[in-house]
Protein backbone atom coordinates (compact mmCIF):
# COMPACT_ATOMS: atom_id res chain seq x y z
CA UNK A 1 0.00 0.00 0.00
CA UNK A 2 2.27 2.75 -1.25
CA UNK A 3 1.44 6.36 -0.38
CA UNK A 4 3.13 7.48 -3.55
CA UNK A 5 2.70 10.58 -5.67
CA UNK A 6 3.64 11.78 -9.11
CA UNK A 7 5.57 14.95 -9.83
CA UNK A 8 4.50 16.87 -11.86
CA UNK A 9 1.08 16.14 -10.46
CA UNK A 10 -1.66 14.51 -12.48
CA UNK A 11 -5.09 16.04 -12.63
CA UNK A 12 -8.36 14.22 -13.15
CA UNK A 13 -10.31 14.59 -16.35
CA UNK A 14 -13.13 16.96 -15.33
CA UNK A 15 -15.35 15.43 -17.96
CA UNK A 16 -15.24 12.15 -16.05
CA UNK A 17 -16.37 13.43 -12.67
CA UNK A 18 -19.62 15.10 -13.55
CA UNK A 19 -23.11 14.01 -12.71
CA UNK A 20 -24.40 10.90 -14.49
CA UNK A 21 -20.90 9.60 -15.35
CA UNK A 22 -19.58 6.39 -13.90
CA UNK A 23 -16.78 6.94 -11.39
CA UNK A 24 -13.66 5.30 -12.79
CA UNK A 25 -10.78 4.07 -10.67
CA UNK A 26 -8.45 6.21 -12.81
CA UNK A 27 -9.95 9.39 -11.39
CA UNK A 28 -9.99 8.10 -7.83
CA UNK A 29 -6.37 7.00 -8.09
CA UNK A 30 -5.36 10.38 -9.46
CA UNK A 31 -7.13 12.15 -6.61
CA UNK A 32 -5.15 10.13 -4.10
CA UNK A 33 -1.94 10.83 -5.99
CA UNK A 34 -2.65 14.57 -6.18
CA UNK A 35 -3.52 14.73 -2.51
CA UNK A 36 -0.22 13.07 -1.57
CA UNK A 37 1.64 15.46 -3.91
CA UNK A 38 0.08 18.47 -2.19
CA UNK A 39 1.00 17.23 1.26
CA UNK A 40 4.58 16.41 0.28
CA UNK A 41 5.43 19.53 -1.73
CA UNK A 42 2.92 22.24 -0.83
CA UNK A 43 4.64 25.29 0.65
CA UNK A 44 8.20 24.07 0.04
CA UNK A 45 9.12 27.19 -1.90
CA UNK A 46 10.86 30.05 -0.05
CA UNK A 47 9.66 30.57 3.53
CA UNK A 48 12.33 33.19 4.12
CA UNK A 49 13.80 35.64 1.60
CA UNK A 50 15.72 38.80 2.40
CA UNK A 51 18.56 40.73 0.78
CA UNK A 52 20.94 43.53 1.67
CA UNK A 53 22.87 45.80 -0.57
CA UNK A 54 26.64 45.95 -0.31
CA UNK A 55 28.34 47.58 2.67
CA UNK A 56 25.26 47.47 4.86
CA UNK A 57 25.12 44.15 6.75
CA UNK A 58 28.59 43.87 8.27
CA UNK A 59 30.12 42.12 11.26
CA UNK A 60 33.73 42.37 12.41
CA UNK A 61 33.49 40.78 15.86
CA UNK A 62 35.60 37.63 15.97
CA UNK A 63 35.22 36.88 19.66
CA UNK A 64 31.70 35.42 19.59
CA UNK A 65 28.61 34.90 17.47
CA UNK A 66 26.62 38.12 17.41
CA UNK A 67 22.86 37.59 17.13
CA UNK A 68 21.70 39.84 14.29
CA UNK A 69 18.37 38.78 12.70
CA UNK A 70 15.17 36.99 13.71
CA UNK A 71 12.31 35.68 11.61
CA UNK A 72 9.29 33.48 12.12
CA UNK A 73 8.80 30.75 9.56
CA UNK A 74 5.77 28.49 9.18
CA UNK A 75 5.69 24.79 9.86
CA UNK A 76 4.30 22.73 6.99
CA UNK A 77 3.64 19.54 8.95
CA UNK A 78 5.20 17.43 11.64
CA UNK A 79 6.71 15.33 8.85
CA UNK A 80 8.62 18.15 7.14
CA UNK A 81 11.77 17.99 9.20
CA UNK A 82 14.54 19.36 6.98
CA UNK A 83 14.98 23.10 6.67
CA UNK A 84 17.35 24.16 3.92
CA UNK A 85 19.12 27.49 4.49
CA UNK A 86 21.01 29.33 1.76
CA UNK A 87 23.35 32.18 2.59
CA UNK A 88 24.91 34.70 0.21
CA UNK A 89 27.80 36.33 2.02
CA UNK A 90 31.50 37.03 1.68
CA UNK A 91 34.56 37.60 3.78
CA UNK A 92 38.06 38.48 2.61
CA UNK A 93 39.63 35.99 5.00
CA UNK A 94 38.66 32.36 5.59
CA UNK A 95 36.76 31.64 8.76
CA UNK A 96 33.63 33.79 8.57
CA UNK A 97 30.65 31.86 9.90
CA UNK A 98 26.90 32.32 10.23
CA UNK A 99 24.97 30.38 12.85
CA UNK A 100 21.27 29.66 12.40
CA UNK A 101 19.23 28.62 15.41
CA UNK A 102 15.71 27.30 15.02
CA UNK A 103 13.50 27.49 18.11
CA UNK A 104 10.74 25.06 17.31
CA UNK A 105 8.33 24.03 20.04
CA UNK A 106 10.32 22.62 22.90
CA UNK A 107 13.42 21.96 20.84
CA UNK A 108 16.30 24.07 19.58
CA UNK A 109 18.36 23.20 16.52
CA UNK A 110 21.53 24.80 15.23
CA UNK A 111 23.54 24.76 12.04
CA UNK A 112 26.70 26.69 11.23
CA UNK A 113 27.44 27.82 7.70
CA UNK A 114 31.02 28.61 6.75
CA UNK A 115 31.35 31.48 4.31
CA UNK A 116 33.63 30.73 1.38
CA UNK A 117 33.29 33.67 -1.00
CA UNK A 118 36.04 36.27 -0.71
CA UNK A 119 34.29 39.10 -2.55
CA UNK A 120 30.75 40.11 -3.44
CA UNK A 121 29.06 37.28 -5.41
CA UNK A 122 32.51 36.09 -6.49
CA UNK A 123 31.80 32.38 -6.79
CA UNK A 124 29.21 30.51 -4.77
CA UNK A 125 26.65 30.72 -2.00
CA UNK A 126 26.77 28.50 1.07
CA UNK A 127 24.13 26.20 2.45
CA UNK A 128 23.18 24.47 5.67
CA UNK A 129 20.43 22.14 6.75
CA UNK A 130 18.58 21.94 10.03
CA UNK A 131 17.20 18.46 10.56
CA UNK A 132 14.57 18.06 13.25
CA UNK A 133 15.07 15.05 15.44
CA UNK A 134 11.82 15.18 17.35
CA UNK A 135 8.23 15.63 16.25
CA UNK A 136 6.87 19.12 16.83
CA UNK A 137 3.37 20.32 16.13
CA UNK A 138 3.84 24.07 16.34
CA UNK A 139 2.35 26.41 13.76
CA UNK A 140 5.60 28.34 13.33
CA UNK A 141 9.20 28.46 14.50
CA UNK A 142 11.65 31.25 15.20
CA UNK A 143 14.86 31.34 13.18
CA UNK A 144 17.79 33.42 14.42
CA UNK A 145 20.93 34.29 12.51
CA UNK A 146 24.18 35.10 14.30
CA UNK A 147 27.44 35.99 12.63
CA UNK A 148 31.09 35.70 13.66
CA UNK A 149 33.95 37.21 11.69
CA UNK A 150 37.47 35.85 11.39
CA UNK A 151 40.11 37.74 13.30
CA UNK A 152 41.05 40.95 11.54
CA UNK A 153 38.36 40.89 8.87
CA UNK A 154 34.66 41.52 8.33
CA UNK A 155 31.77 39.37 7.13
CA UNK A 156 29.27 40.93 4.75
CA UNK A 157 25.87 39.29 4.29
CA UNK A 158 24.09 39.85 0.97
CA UNK A 159 21.08 37.58 1.23
CA UNK A 160 19.43 34.67 2.95
CA UNK A 161 16.68 32.29 1.96
CA UNK A 162 15.22 29.15 3.47
CA UNK A 163 12.79 26.46 2.45
CA UNK A 164 11.46 23.23 3.86
CA UNK A 165 12.59 20.19 1.89
CA UNK A 166 9.71 18.42 0.18
CA UNK A 167 8.91 14.89 1.32
CA UNK A 168 9.90 12.20 -1.11
CA UNK A 169 7.47 9.67 -2.52
CA UNK A 170 6.04 7.57 -0.96
CA UNK A 171 4.80 9.43 2.11
CA UNK A 172 5.26 7.85 5.53
CA UNK A 173 2.57 5.46 6.67
CA UNK A 174 0.01 6.36 9.29
CA UNK A 175 -1.70 9.61 10.13
CA UNK A 176 0.31 12.81 9.69
CA UNK A 177 -0.36 16.17 11.31
CA UNK A 178 -0.08 19.89 10.96
CA UNK A 179 -0.72 21.32 14.43
CA UNK A 180 -4.02 19.60 15.26
CA UNK A 181 -5.13 19.02 11.68
CA UNK A 182 -4.84 15.47 10.46
CA UNK A 183 -3.74 14.23 7.07
CA UNK A 184 -4.15 10.60 6.04
CA UNK A 185 -1.89 9.58 3.15
CA UNK A 186 -3.66 7.75 0.38
CA UNK A 187 -2.39 4.30 -0.50
CA UNK A 188 -2.53 4.31 -4.27
CA UNK A 189 -2.69 0.50 -4.44
CA UNK A 190 -5.95 0.67 -2.48
CA UNK A 191 -7.55 2.78 -5.17
CA UNK A 192 -7.26 0.29 -8.00
CA UNK A 193 -10.09 -1.04 -10.14
CA UNK A 194 -10.17 -4.37 -8.34
CA UNK A 195 -10.93 -2.87 -4.93
CA UNK A 196 -14.08 -1.29 -3.54
CA UNK A 197 -14.40 2.49 -3.29
CA UNK A 198 -14.85 2.78 0.43
CA UNK A 199 -16.45 5.51 2.51
CA UNK A 200 -13.00 5.94 4.04
CA UNK A 201 -11.65 7.48 0.85
CA UNK A 202 -14.23 10.25 0.62
CA UNK A 203 -14.17 11.11 4.31
CA UNK A 204 -10.38 11.21 4.47
CA UNK A 205 -10.07 13.24 1.29
CA UNK A 206 -12.33 15.94 2.68
CA UNK A 207 -10.35 16.05 5.90
CA UNK A 208 -7.08 16.11 3.95
CA UNK A 209 -8.24 19.03 1.82
CA UNK A 210 -9.20 21.00 4.92
CA UNK A 211 -5.82 20.26 6.49
CA UNK A 212 -3.97 21.42 3.38
CA UNK A 213 -6.07 24.56 3.09
CA UNK A 214 -4.85 25.56 6.56
CA UNK A 215 -1.18 25.09 5.67
CA UNK A 216 0.41 28.55 5.91
CA UNK A 217 2.27 30.45 3.20
CA UNK A 218 4.70 33.31 3.83
CA UNK A 219 3.31 36.51 2.39
CA UNK A 220 5.80 38.96 3.89
CA UNK A 221 8.98 38.49 5.88
CA UNK A 222 11.48 41.03 7.12
CA UNK A 223 13.98 41.37 9.92
CA UNK A 224 15.99 44.35 11.03
CA UNK A 225 19.68 43.80 11.73
CA UNK A 226 21.05 44.33 15.23
CA UNK A 227 24.61 44.40 16.41
CA UNK A 228 26.16 45.44 13.13
CA UNK A 229 29.81 46.38 13.42
CA UNK A 230 32.34 47.54 10.87
CA UNK A 231 35.79 49.04 10.94
CA UNK A 232 34.79 51.43 8.20
CA UNK A 233 33.20 54.84 8.71
CA UNK A 234 29.43 54.79 9.01
CA UNK A 235 28.98 56.62 5.72
CA UNK A 236 30.82 53.76 4.00
CA UNK A 237 29.52 50.66 5.75
CA UNK A 238 27.28 49.36 8.48
CA UNK A 239 24.30 51.72 8.28
CA UNK A 240 21.94 48.78 7.92
CA UNK A 241 18.21 49.11 8.67
CA UNK A 242 17.34 48.02 12.19
CA UNK A 243 13.74 49.14 11.98
CA UNK A 244 11.06 49.60 9.36
CA UNK A 245 11.21 53.32 8.62
CA UNK A 246 8.78 55.83 7.24
CA UNK A 247 10.72 55.85 3.97
CA UNK A 248 9.95 52.15 3.53
CA UNK A 249 6.20 52.47 3.50
CA UNK A 250 5.74 53.21 -0.20
CA UNK A 251 7.45 50.02 -1.30
CA UNK A 252 8.04 47.63 1.59
CA UNK A 253 5.22 45.19 0.99
CA UNK A 254 4.45 42.08 -0.98
CA UNK A 255 1.74 41.60 -3.51
CA UNK A 256 0.38 38.19 -2.65
CA UNK A 257 -2.62 36.12 -3.56
CA UNK A 258 -5.32 35.39 -1.02
CA UNK A 259 -8.12 33.16 -2.09
CA UNK A 260 -11.88 33.74 -2.10
CA UNK A 261 -13.63 31.51 0.39
CA UNK A 262 -11.25 32.36 3.23
CA UNK A 263 -13.71 34.66 4.91
CA UNK A 264 -16.41 31.97 5.05
CA UNK A 265 -14.12 29.51 6.85
CA UNK A 266 -13.10 30.53 10.36
CA UNK A 267 -10.13 28.14 10.29
CA UNK A 268 -8.48 29.98 7.38
CA UNK A 269 -6.63 32.96 8.77
CA UNK A 270 -3.86 35.46 8.28
CA UNK A 271 -1.29 35.69 11.05
CA UNK A 272 1.19 38.44 11.81
CA UNK A 273 4.31 37.87 13.89
CA UNK A 274 5.52 41.24 15.13
CA UNK A 275 8.85 41.98 16.82
CA UNK A 276 8.92 45.27 18.70
CA UNK A 277 12.09 46.43 20.40
CA UNK A 278 12.75 49.09 22.98
CA UNK A 279 16.27 49.06 24.29
CA UNK A 280 15.70 50.82 27.60
CA UNK A 281 13.25 52.86 29.66
CA UNK A 282 9.65 51.87 30.33
CA UNK A 283 7.65 50.39 27.47
CA UNK A 284 3.98 51.28 27.37
CA UNK A 285 2.56 50.09 24.04
CA UNK A 286 3.24 50.28 20.32
CA UNK A 287 0.54 50.78 17.71
CA UNK A 288 0.83 50.61 13.96
CA UNK A 289 -1.34 49.90 10.94
CA UNK A 290 -1.01 46.54 9.29
CA UNK A 291 -3.10 45.10 6.48
CA UNK A 292 -5.92 47.52 7.16
CA UNK A 293 -5.96 47.05 10.92
CA UNK A 294 -4.41 48.88 13.85
CA UNK A 295 -2.19 46.53 15.80
CA UNK A 296 -1.39 47.21 19.44
CA UNK A 297 1.65 45.51 20.90
CA UNK A 298 1.54 45.55 24.69
CA UNK A 299 4.96 44.09 25.25
CA UNK A 300 8.33 44.09 23.55
CA UNK A 301 9.60 41.03 21.72
CA UNK A 302 7.52 38.85 19.44
CA UNK A 303 3.72 39.04 19.50
CA UNK A 304 1.20 37.21 17.32
CA UNK A 305 -1.95 38.67 15.82
CA UNK A 306 -4.77 37.26 13.71
CA UNK A 307 -5.68 39.59 10.88
CA UNK A 308 -8.95 39.92 9.01
CA UNK A 309 -9.15 40.25 5.26
CA UNK A 310 -10.50 43.80 4.97
CA UNK A 311 -8.37 45.23 2.20
CA UNK A 312 -9.35 45.67 -1.42
CA UNK A 313 -7.62 43.70 -4.13
CA UNK A 314 -4.65 45.31 -5.84
CA UNK A 315 -4.80 46.51 -9.43
CA UNK A 316 -2.49 43.69 -10.49
CA UNK A 317 -5.11 41.00 -9.79
CA UNK A 318 -6.15 40.97 -13.42
CA UNK A 319 -2.62 40.32 -14.64
CA UNK A 320 -2.03 37.50 -12.17
CA UNK A 321 -5.52 36.05 -12.61
CA UNK A 322 -5.67 35.85 -8.82
CA UNK A 323 -6.97 38.00 -5.99
CA UNK A 324 -3.80 39.93 -5.13
CA UNK A 325 -3.40 42.06 -2.02
CA UNK A 326 -0.85 44.51 -0.72
CA UNK A 327 0.60 42.73 2.31
CA UNK A 328 2.81 44.66 4.70
CA UNK A 329 2.79 47.76 6.88
CA UNK A 330 0.19 50.21 5.60
CA UNK A 331 1.23 53.51 4.05
CA UNK A 332 -0.79 55.61 6.48
CA UNK A 333 -0.14 58.89 8.25
CA UNK A 334 -0.11 57.03 11.55
CA UNK A 335 2.63 54.70 10.35
CA UNK A 336 4.60 57.55 8.78
CA UNK A 337 4.73 59.23 12.18
CA UNK A 338 5.28 56.00 14.11
CA UNK A 339 8.10 54.77 11.88
CA UNK A 340 9.96 58.08 11.75
CA UNK A 341 12.55 56.89 14.23
CA UNK A 342 16.19 57.97 14.40
CA UNK A 343 19.05 55.68 15.27
CA UNK A 344 20.04 57.74 18.27
CA UNK A 345 16.52 57.43 19.67
CA UNK A 346 16.59 53.64 19.31
CA UNK A 347 19.70 53.68 21.48
CA UNK A 348 18.41 56.28 23.93
CA UNK A 349 21.28 58.62 23.18
CA UNK A 350 19.07 61.65 23.63
CA UNK A 351 17.69 60.54 26.96
CA UNK A 352 14.59 58.70 25.72
CA UNK A 353 14.34 55.21 24.28
CA UNK A 354 11.94 54.99 21.35
CA UNK A 355 10.28 51.65 20.43
CA UNK A 356 10.65 50.42 16.89
CA UNK A 357 9.43 47.65 14.61
CA UNK A 358 12.37 45.25 14.32
CA UNK A 359 10.76 42.32 12.58
CA UNK A 360 7.58 41.32 10.82
CA UNK A 361 6.36 38.09 9.27
CA UNK A 362 2.89 37.71 7.75
CA UNK A 363 1.53 34.28 6.92
CA UNK A 364 -1.65 33.49 5.09
CA UNK A 365 -3.28 30.32 3.85
CA UNK B 1 -9.25 21.43 -16.63
CA UNK B 2 -10.14 24.86 -15.30
CA UNK B 3 -8.25 25.56 -12.08
CA UNK B 4 -10.38 27.34 -9.48
CA UNK B 5 -8.80 30.12 -7.46
CA UNK B 6 -11.24 29.97 -4.57
CA UNK B 7 -11.54 27.66 -1.60
CA UNK B 8 -14.82 26.31 -2.88
CA UNK B 9 -17.28 24.80 -0.45
CA UNK B 10 -16.67 21.10 0.03
CA UNK B 11 -19.41 18.47 -0.14
CA UNK B 12 -20.95 17.14 3.02
CA UNK B 13 -18.95 14.27 4.44
CA UNK B 14 -22.07 12.17 4.92
CA UNK B 15 -22.42 12.01 1.14
CA UNK B 16 -19.46 9.62 1.14
CA UNK B 17 -20.77 7.28 3.84
CA UNK B 18 -21.50 3.60 3.33
CA UNK B 19 -24.93 3.06 1.90
CA UNK B 20 -24.94 6.40 0.07
CA UNK B 21 -24.82 6.66 -3.68
CA UNK B 22 -21.70 8.73 -4.36
CA UNK B 23 -22.73 11.47 -6.75
CA UNK B 24 -20.59 12.83 -9.57
CA UNK B 25 -20.81 16.26 -7.99
CA UNK B 26 -19.13 15.01 -4.82
CA UNK B 27 -16.13 13.64 -6.69
CA UNK B 28 -16.05 16.74 -8.88
CA UNK B 29 -15.86 19.03 -5.86
CA UNK B 30 -13.00 17.00 -4.41
CA UNK B 31 -11.19 17.10 -7.74
CA UNK B 32 -11.50 20.87 -8.12
CA UNK B 33 -10.56 21.52 -4.49
CA UNK B 34 -7.37 19.48 -4.91
CA UNK B 35 -6.47 21.16 -8.19
CA UNK B 36 -6.89 24.54 -6.48
CA UNK B 37 -4.32 23.43 -3.89
CA UNK B 38 -1.77 21.96 -6.29
CA UNK B 39 -2.06 24.46 -9.14
CA UNK B 40 -2.98 27.65 -7.32
CA UNK B 41 -2.44 27.86 -3.57
CA UNK B 42 0.85 25.94 -3.52
CA UNK B 43 2.46 27.72 -6.44
CA UNK B 44 5.81 29.05 -5.33
CA UNK B 45 6.57 32.65 -4.46
CA UNK B 46 9.44 34.58 -2.90
CA UNK B 47 9.42 38.12 -1.59
CA UNK B 48 12.82 39.78 -1.19
CA UNK B 49 13.03 43.14 0.55
CA UNK B 50 16.39 44.69 -0.37
CA UNK B 51 17.92 46.81 2.37
CA UNK B 52 20.11 49.80 1.67
CA UNK B 53 22.32 52.00 3.75
CA UNK B 54 20.32 54.30 6.01
CA UNK B 55 23.14 56.80 6.14
CA UNK B 56 22.20 60.33 5.20
CA UNK B 57 23.57 63.79 5.70
CA UNK B 58 21.93 64.06 9.11
CA UNK B 59 23.27 60.72 10.35
CA UNK B 60 25.96 62.28 12.53
CA UNK B 61 23.27 64.13 14.43
CA UNK B 62 20.41 61.64 14.26
CA UNK B 63 22.11 58.27 13.88
CA UNK B 64 21.28 55.54 11.38
CA UNK B 65 19.03 52.49 11.49
CA UNK B 66 15.86 53.24 9.54
CA UNK B 67 15.10 54.42 6.05
CA UNK B 68 13.34 57.70 6.66
CA UNK B 69 13.39 59.05 3.11
CA UNK B 70 14.06 57.81 -0.36
CA UNK B 71 17.18 59.81 -1.07
CA UNK B 72 20.78 58.69 -0.82
CA UNK B 73 19.99 55.28 -2.24
CA UNK B 74 21.53 55.65 -5.66
CA UNK B 75 25.24 55.11 -5.59
CA UNK B 76 27.76 55.36 -8.38
CA UNK B 77 28.46 51.63 -7.97
CA UNK B 78 24.98 50.80 -9.28
CA UNK B 79 26.20 50.69 -12.86
CA UNK B 80 26.32 47.16 -14.19
CA UNK B 81 25.72 45.90 -10.67
CA UNK B 82 24.42 42.40 -10.06
CA UNK B 83 22.17 40.75 -7.52
CA UNK B 84 21.38 37.06 -7.17
CA UNK B 85 17.97 36.14 -5.77
CA UNK B 86 17.64 32.45 -4.97
CA UNK B 87 14.31 30.81 -5.57
CA UNK B 88 13.19 27.31 -4.66
CA UNK B 89 11.01 26.43 -7.62
CA UNK B 90 8.25 23.83 -7.73
CA UNK B 91 7.35 21.12 -10.21
CA UNK B 92 4.90 23.62 -11.69
CA UNK B 93 7.41 26.50 -12.08
CA UNK B 94 7.26 26.63 -15.85
CA UNK B 95 7.10 30.43 -15.94
CA UNK B 96 8.28 32.90 -13.33
CA UNK B 97 6.80 36.38 -13.10
CA UNK B 98 8.97 39.03 -11.47
CA UNK B 99 7.80 42.24 -9.84
CA UNK B 100 10.26 44.74 -8.42
CA UNK B 101 10.33 48.11 -6.77
CA UNK B 102 13.16 50.46 -7.52
CA UNK B 103 14.49 53.98 -7.58
CA UNK B 104 16.06 55.17 -10.84
CA UNK B 105 18.90 57.63 -10.51
CA UNK B 106 17.80 61.20 -10.92
CA UNK B 107 18.94 62.49 -14.31
CA UNK B 108 20.21 59.12 -15.53
CA UNK B 109 20.04 58.63 -19.28
CA UNK B 110 18.60 55.13 -19.47
CA UNK B 111 18.13 53.25 -16.19
CA UNK B 112 17.63 49.57 -16.90
CA UNK B 113 17.23 46.21 -15.18
CA UNK B 114 18.08 42.86 -16.78
CA UNK B 115 16.80 39.59 -15.35
CA UNK B 116 17.85 36.09 -16.27
CA UNK B 117 17.62 32.70 -14.61
CA UNK B 118 20.51 30.32 -13.97
CA UNK B 119 20.92 26.88 -12.52
CA UNK B 120 22.68 26.61 -9.16
CA UNK B 121 24.80 23.52 -9.74
CA UNK B 122 27.66 23.40 -7.21
CA UNK B 123 26.07 26.37 -5.44
CA UNK B 124 27.50 28.61 -8.13
CA UNK B 125 26.23 32.06 -9.03
CA UNK B 126 27.45 31.48 -12.58
CA UNK B 127 25.59 28.27 -13.39
CA UNK B 128 24.13 27.47 -16.80
CA UNK B 129 21.81 30.13 -18.14
CA UNK B 130 18.34 28.58 -18.35
CA UNK B 131 16.71 31.65 -19.85
CA UNK B 132 18.46 34.86 -20.90
CA UNK B 133 15.31 36.63 -19.83
CA UNK B 134 14.55 40.22 -20.60
CA UNK B 135 15.66 43.77 -20.05
CA UNK B 136 13.56 46.59 -18.70
CA UNK B 137 14.84 49.70 -20.45
CA UNK B 138 14.26 53.38 -19.92
CA UNK B 139 12.88 52.90 -16.44
CA UNK B 140 11.50 55.81 -14.48
CA UNK B 141 13.92 58.13 -12.78
CA UNK B 142 13.31 59.98 -9.59
CA UNK B 143 11.74 63.27 -10.50
CA UNK B 144 12.64 64.70 -7.10
CA UNK B 145 14.78 63.46 -4.28
CA UNK B 146 11.93 62.32 -2.04
CA UNK B 147 10.02 60.51 -4.79
CA UNK B 148 8.62 57.13 -3.79
CA UNK B 149 9.92 53.96 -5.42
CA UNK B 150 8.49 52.88 -8.76
CA UNK B 151 7.38 49.36 -9.70
CA UNK B 152 7.99 47.23 -12.78
CA UNK B 153 6.50 43.87 -13.68
CA UNK B 154 7.25 41.20 -16.24
CA UNK B 155 3.59 40.33 -16.60
CA UNK B 156 2.42 36.74 -16.69
CA UNK B 157 1.93 36.12 -20.41
CA UNK B 158 4.35 33.82 -22.22
CA UNK B 159 2.91 31.43 -24.78
CA UNK B 160 6.14 30.24 -26.40
CA UNK B 161 9.43 28.72 -25.34
CA UNK B 162 12.03 31.49 -25.66
CA UNK B 163 15.24 30.79 -27.58
CA UNK B 164 16.91 34.19 -27.31
CA UNK B 165 20.62 34.16 -26.43
CA UNK B 166 20.72 37.63 -24.94
CA UNK B 167 18.19 39.58 -22.94
CA UNK B 168 14.89 40.07 -24.75
CA UNK B 169 13.75 43.67 -25.03
CA UNK B 170 10.16 42.52 -24.83
CA UNK B 171 9.41 42.23 -21.15
CA UNK B 172 8.09 38.78 -20.30
CA UNK B 173 8.15 36.12 -17.56
CA UNK B 174 11.18 33.86 -17.27
CA UNK B 175 10.90 30.39 -18.74
CA UNK B 176 12.09 27.35 -16.77
CA UNK B 177 12.93 24.19 -18.75
CA UNK B 178 11.07 21.14 -17.50
CA UNK B 179 14.30 19.47 -16.34
CA UNK B 180 14.98 22.31 -13.92
CA UNK B 181 11.55 22.70 -12.36
CA UNK B 182 11.67 21.93 -8.67
CA UNK B 183 15.32 22.98 -8.38
CA UNK B 184 16.88 25.87 -6.53
CA UNK B 185 17.20 28.61 -9.17
CA UNK B 186 19.20 31.80 -9.30
CA UNK B 187 17.41 34.86 -10.62
CA UNK B 188 20.31 37.05 -11.63
CA UNK B 189 19.47 40.73 -11.83
CA UNK B 190 21.76 43.36 -13.33
CA UNK B 191 20.94 47.01 -12.75
CA UNK B 192 22.09 50.21 -14.46
CA UNK B 193 21.51 53.40 -12.46
CA UNK B 194 18.86 51.68 -10.44
CA UNK B 195 18.55 50.73 -6.78
CA UNK B 196 16.25 47.81 -6.06
CA UNK B 197 14.21 47.95 -2.88
CA UNK B 198 12.14 44.82 -3.43
CA UNK B 199 12.18 41.82 -5.74
CA UNK B 200 9.27 39.39 -5.87
CA UNK B 201 9.17 36.07 -7.75
CA UNK B 202 6.02 34.10 -8.58
CA UNK B 203 5.09 30.86 -10.26
CA UNK B 204 2.56 31.87 -12.88
CA UNK B 205 -0.97 30.68 -12.32
CA UNK B 206 -2.51 28.98 -15.36
CA UNK B 207 -6.26 29.22 -15.69
CA UNK B 208 -6.57 25.98 -17.62
CA UNK B 209 -4.36 22.90 -17.44
CA UNK B 210 -4.60 19.82 -19.61
CA UNK B 211 -4.97 16.70 -17.41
Amino acid sequence: MSNSYTSSPTLVDPGRVTASRTIRSTEISRLGDLSNYCFATGGTSNVLSQAWDDSTFRQDDSSAFISMCEWYIPSLSSSHQSLNIVLSAWCGTAGGTARFVLDYGTATYTTDITITDTSRYSSSFNTGTITLTSTQNEFAAKLTMAVKAPSGDEVEVLGVMANWVALSSPLPTGELFHTLSRYTPQGINRLGANLPLSARFGVEMLENINTLRRRPRVLFSWSGVEGVSSGEAIEDAGAVPRAIGSGDLASMFSESALFPGMVEDSTLNIFAYVNVKQNGGTFSSYEFDLFGQRITCTSTGWSTFTLNLRESESDRSTEFGLSMYRVGPDDTVHNTERFFVFGKDMDGLRGVYVPYLAGLTIMGV
Amino acid sequence: MLIPTAFIKLPDESGCYNGEVVMGGTVSQIAFALSQLSHCKFLGEAHYQVAHSTYSGSAFVQGTGARLHNYNQIRSAYKGYEYNFLYQSTALSSKLACLFSYAGEQGADDPSVTIEVRSTASNSYTGTVLDYGCEFVNLETQGFSLAPDAFAFTGTLLDYEPTNTSADLIVRPLFIPSANRGELLNIKVTVQDVALSGFHIYDVYEVEVTP
